[in-house]
């Protein structure tokens, strides 16, 4: 292996410093990691999956299976990385992954000598028995077996990366900047069509690529390309790739932004995920080529003769002196003539009899050896190639006789191709197999929008490449809408021997006794050995889809790419089946690997999910209180003073409503304007209460059921006007009140002029608790507060500091209380108004700690009641249920399992002792065993320092009967048993008077 | 009386930000003077021509284009919907067959512009945002982050957008970190 002094398409004038296990490697701008470790010698790249074995290069693209790297280090390490898809950068720094101590020296390389026991489903059989606790045995085993069995590792510190996500529209999305797709782009562009045009490598030209540079193939991309670059309708994203193909014309790629750099440029993301959806697309993804299957297919120096080629004429490294080349096929004459021509010295092995004459006179020109009808039955050497072990083979790829011993550091070797058509397979299902190529092909119907062409659907010359793009291109314009002038077809120009005309269908090369010699792999990445598919076969698995899981053929990154049809072809043979009627499995996305971070692009961390503030937020961070998340809003949890915890806090702040006055911010409940002429006959329907008799002016307390009959939701609503009325819900149910309105309004009551609009937004609101806050609010608005002008459940509109606001009379707490609605503008002056007004009150703010234990001294229920499992009749709640009129639930709230009378109801817990109750403890009789689910459980618990114990609010089966009662409260997280006293869920003041007052 | 406070007033501070070069992105906000909605039934249309006939507005409109009539824009957002900026206070119009509603407070106002504003809506929204769908006058509705906004096209690169109040702060952060490549200029309060 060596750097050739000339060719290639590197930019020499642009050394890079590269390394690979701490080894400094030659690079230039233009290399791949995998040509500077072919160039530098390196060898083995990698270890095995599971054996450990060593591994060298085999390819030069997104199918590579053994050069797996770690690459990069600290935040932007990343594992698993194909060396074969790493631009080289300046300060590259990658090493070698699934190896300890080292790739050279590997002590897992053990694995490889018990290799008999670790055939295809061994896991299945192993991990088993045979103690009576093996389960655990084997648990315990696992992290071992992991750590021996396994791939890279994976950073635990922070990606210091941005990603962004882009959504983009166009009328023919092309897939693959090769001869094909550019020939597809140039007609749909000129016809005037919107093309995206996307190619996986930094360069466009595809297999020309791989051509020696400088030839006809350059001239002919250079100038498809100059021509869409001029236009512009074009957008042309390069190192890009379509990792999936999706319903309604959506593509998912993956833009590799900054992946060519040591680090993005500041303020620059490193990958983009682009969401496209085309019209019509045009998969021109060529084709990936397949190994052949022989004794030592994996050793290091063994390759894909495609990827040969390619070293050689993009990358100018010569990956060996002394070459085999094998093949069932044309396309890997032009990679041994070209080896030829660098100065290697050359053995051609074709499995066939026959071969053209024009190509082995040509090969023989170049000084090629060529022998026909021959195969490669063994690799010699065990960390790199050392030679060939070549015999004469018949039809079935057998040998006739004993091999000859070829010295050589490489094997190029060529099974084929397999067009690249996952893309395709994601959308449409399997593709069928078709014998004259040797290969699986996408069919094509009507309704199909995404279409192949060039080598993705097995095109037999250049010549058809072009037609077929330039076809695709046109058809899929036209069926955009651009229908114009789409110019003529580009004209073609001198290339190699394709391959789909002449291939034989020999894969393997077998002993006479049709075994092959040593270890001969289908999917390297999984070390699935040949043998791995024939004992599937011998315990019983027929289907293709059975056998992919239990030997685990193409799974993980491979995907089909290498190891699909070789593994097809010996179930096949097995079977006695041609392929077609065996089948494939089907492609899933995503093509290739997508890291998690472009998938999520900005939505982590503070932007996992956009967070609600209401007007007064920033005030209540200002003012020392400490937030908590309620839903999607952030709510001031408790304000503390010096040395206090939230108990103590909570306590203060509730005891000081009790005593004085609070403010709390109530802008989170959800506000949803009701009108129209029909309104109240709406919440007649929606509520189980009625409205029709609510007068403007007052507010009322509903409850509304689910369909279901059980409880949905609860909250005021106020008639401000003939067809206006202002409804209230709980925070948390704010959005599903509205959409489940919104889907009766516009599915069942149709007949109802009603509209319902979310008015959360446009108003803050401020609930002003304790016995001075009608002193206060009389004094910000001057108005007459007083019980005879505003009793209970009553509103009325004020002004302060000039502000129209509005006032309701009603409680949460069980104190006098009142709620004022502030336009959301003004939500903050107000509150900073109110504050400094109610200094002379002692007026404090409270959060939503203290205002939860007062709404329990109340009695009062909320979310953690109102949890979707309970009924009216639980929540001791109905009275409120009008018999008079139907409504939502009410129905299947009759069900006689919601009836029962020893269902757990509501009722209050007075807890003996100084520790408090947990929410979810369980409820148990004073007496006998906790066993099961008990009597009931906690809802909510509080120290309540009106009474001076704790309380707790929970549902106790039949809990009327039960009042006096002492029963035990069970917290089995905690491993603590308390007793409770059963007593009515109204603590304070039962009969009102403080909040009526 | 007191000054009505912006959602955007703690984060919305002008400077320069992200990239170098000239700023892709500029971002700013005003005040709405008056957002109003008009909904209807079966008869809307009659329901509401004495209104948008007083406003200088002829008709409904169809759901992408916004109707202006001097300082007047108009939005409709449903068949039974219409939204209004800059009409002063309709609760006069209210009626039977007319529901009128204040939501002066309820939207916050993003100014987005500059050469690579359309860029930056490609990377929060998910509708088509190209300059030959969705041109100077447009107008549509979708969501940013989850969150249902508007968003009035009302030049080659200059947008308006209407997001909930109370999200408004979470979203301008989502605008401002998507806008960092870009180079971003935020203006203020315009």
């Amino acid at each position: 292996m060596r750097r050739l002094d000339t060719g290639g398409r590197l930019n020499r004038s642009k050394p890079l410093s590269v390394s690979f296990d701490g080894k400094r490697l030659a690079a230039f701008e233009g290399d791949t990691l995998a040509a500077a470790l072919l160039a530098g010698g390196v060898s083995p790249v990698g270890r095995s999956f599971k054996f450990h074995r060593p591994r060298g290069v085999l390819s030069a693209g997104v199918e590579e299976p053994n050069a797996l790297v770690h690459l990069r280090e600290g935040g932007r390490h990343e594992p698993n990385v194909p060396a074969t898809m790493v631009e080289a950068f300046d300060g590259l720094v990658a090493t070698g992954q699934n190896a300890w101590p080292s790739l050279d020296f590997d002590i897992g390389a053990i694995n490889d000598l018990f290799s008999r026991f670790l055939g295809a489903g061994f896991y299945y059989k192993t991990f088993i028995g045979p103690f009576r606790h093996s389960t655990r045995f084997w648990m315990m085993c696992e992290r071992f077996i992991r750590r021996a069995a396994g791939l890279g590792r994976a950073a635990l510190v922070a990606d210091p990366d941005h990603y962004e996500k882009r959504s983009a529209f166009c009328d023919v999305l092309v897939i693959g900047g090769g001869v094909a797709g550019l020939s597809a782009a140039l007609p749909a562009a000129r016809a005037g069509a919107d093309v995206m045009l996307v190619e996986q490598d930094f360069a466009l030209g595809g297999a020309v690529l791989s051509d020696p540079a400088g030839g006809a193939g350059d001239k002919w991309v250079a100038k498809a390309r100059a021509e869409l670059e001029a236009l512009q309708n074009v957008r042309v994203l390069t190192r890009t790739t379509a990792f999936g193909a999706y319903d309604g014309g959506v593509y998912g790629l993956v833009e590799r932004v900054a992946d060519h750099l040591k680090a993005p440029d500041e303020h620059q993301v490193r990958q983009r995920y682009w969401q496209v959806h085309a019209k019509r697309a045009v998969m021109a993804t060529g084709a990936i080529e397949r190994p052949l299957v022989f004794g030592g297919n994996d050793r290091p120096g063994v390759m894909l003769a495609g990827a040969v080629r390619t070293y050689l004429n993009r990358f100018a490294v010569l990956a060996g002196e002394n070459a085999v080349v094998t093949t069932n096929n044309d396309s890997a004459y032009q990679t041994a003539i070209d080896l030829a021509r660098a100065g290697a010295k050359v053995t051609l092995v074709d499995m066939r009899e026959n071969v053209d004459a024009d190509l082995t006179r040509l090969a023989r020109e170049a000084g090629v050896t060529l022998l026909t009808g021959h195969g490669v039955l063994e690799v010699k050497g065990s960390r790199r190639v050392t030679a060939a072990a070549v015999a004469p083979i018949d039809a079935r790829g057998r040998a006739k006789a004993a091999p000859r011993l070829v010295s050589v550091d490489l094997i190029a070797m060529s099974g084929g191709w397999s067009p690249t058509l996952h893309l395709w397979s994601q959308l449409y299902g399997k593709p069928v197999y078709d014998a004259a190529s040797a290969c699986f092909l996408p069919t094509e119907e009507d309704a199909h929008r995404l279409r192949a062409a060039g080598i993705a659907a097995a095109a037999q010359t250049l010549d058809e490449v072009i037609e077929q793009g330039f076809a695709r291109g046109v058809e899929a314009a036209s069926a955009a809408g651009f229908a114009g002038d789409s110019g003529t077809r580009p004209e073609g120009f001198a290339t190699g021997p394709f391959w789909p005309a002449t291939m034989s269908p020999l894969w393997a090369v077998f002993n006479a006794d049709g075994k092959c010699r040593g270890k001969a792999f289908v999917d390297f990445q999984h070390d699935v050995k040949i043998t791995d598919i024939d004992q599937a076969h011998l315990e019983g698995y027929v289907s293709v889809e059975h056998l992919k899981r239990y030997t685990t053929t193409g799974m993980a990154t491979d995907q089909g790419k290498l190891a699909g049809v070789n593994a097809l072809s010996r179930m096949a043979e097995l079977r006695g089946l041609p392929i077609a009627q065996v089948g494939t499995t089907t492609f899933r996305p995503p093509y290739t690997p997508v890291t998690i971070g472009a998938i999520v692009g900005h939505d982590h961390g503070r932007h996992f999910r956009p967070t609600r503030r209401s007007a007064m937020h920033h005030w209540h961070g200002e003012n020392g209180a400490v937030m908590i998340e309620a839903g999607a809003w952030m709510r001031p949890w408790y304000y503390p003073e010096p040395g206090e915890d939230l108990r103590a806090a909570y306590i203060r702040e509730a005891a000081h409503v009790r005593r004085d006055v609070g403010l709390v911010d109530v802008s989170t409940l959800g506000k949803i304007a009701v009108q129209g002429p029909d309104a109240a006959e709406f919440l007649n329907r929606i509520y189980v209460n009625g409205w029709k008799t609510l007068q403007i002016g007052r507010l009322r307390y509903g409850v509304m059921l689910r369909e279901d009959g059980f409880v949905f939701d609860d909250g005021a609503t106020a008639r401000l006007g003939e067809h206006d009325y202002f409804m209230s819900t709980t925070t948390a149910n704010a959005a599903r009140v509205l959409a489940f309105a919104e889907q009766l309004l516009q599915t069942e009551w149709t007949d109802l002029r009603v509209h319902v609009t979310s008015v959360t937004d446009q108003w803050a609101a401020i609930a002003v608790a304790g016995p001075n806050s009608r002193a206060l609010l009389t004094k910000v608005t001057g108005a007459d507060l007083s019980r005879e002008a505003l009793p209970n459940n009553h509103f009325t509109t004020a002004e302060i500091d000039g502000v129209g606001v509005r006032v309701h009379r009603m409680s949460y707490s069980g104190e006098l209380a009142y709620e004022v609605y502030i336009p959301a503008g003004y939500g903050r002056p107000v509150w900073e108004t109110l504050y400094a007004a109610g200094a002379e009150f002692n007026l404090r703010p409270y959060g939503t700690e203290s205002m939860g234990a007062l709404r329990i001294e109340k009695g009062h229920v909320a979310g953690q009641e109102l949890d979707g499992r309970t009924t009216l009749k639980d929540l001791n709640l109905e009275g409120f249920a009008s018999k008079k009129k139907p409504f939502v639930g009410a129905v299947l709230s009759k069900r006689p399992v919601l009836e029962d009378p020893a269902r757990p109801s509501l009722v209050g817990l007075e807890i003996a002792g100084a520790i408090g109750a947990k929410a979810g403890s369980l409820l148990y009789p004073a007496t006998g065993e906790t066993k099961g689910h008990g009597d009931g459980w906690v809802s909510s618990a509080t120290y309540s320092p009106a009474l001076g114990r704790n309380i707790a609010m929970g549902f106790l089966k039949s809990g009327k009967d039960r009042i006096g009662e002492t029963i035990r409260v069970v917290n089995f997280l905690g491993n603590e048993t308390l007793k409770a006293k059963v007593v009515s869920n109204h603590f304070f003041d039962p009969d009102g008077e403080r909040q009526n007052g | 009386m007191v000054e009505a406070l912006s959602p955007l007033k703690t984060v919305c501070a002008p400077g320069r930000y992200g990239a170098d070069g000239e700023a892709g992105i500029v971002l700013g906000t005003r005040a709405i003077r008056s957002l109003w909605q008009i909904a209807g039934w079966a008869d809307f249309e009659t329901a509401a021509a004495d209104l948008l006939g007083v406003l200088g507005l002829n008709g409904l409109g169809d759901y992408r284009t916004a109707r202006v009539a001097g300082a007047v824009t108009a939005w409709r957002i449903a068949p039974d919907k219409v939204l209004i900026e800059g009409c002063g206070d309709l609760t006069g119009y209210g009626s039977a067959d007319l529901a009128v509603l204040d939501l002066s407070h309820a939207r916050t106002l993003i100014d987005l512009g500059g050469p690579a504003a359309r860029d930056l809506l490609t990377q929060i929204v998910t509708v088509d945002v190209r300059a030959a769908t969705f041109k100077p006058g447009a107008f549509l509705q979708t969501g940013i982050h989850g969150v249902g906004v508007l968003i009035h096209c009302i030049g080659s690169d200059d947008f308006e957008i209407y997001v909930p109040s109370t999200w408004a702060e979470s979203l301008w952060e989502v605008f401002c970190e998507n806008a960092l490549p870009h180079g971003l200029l935020v203006n203020g309060a315009g």
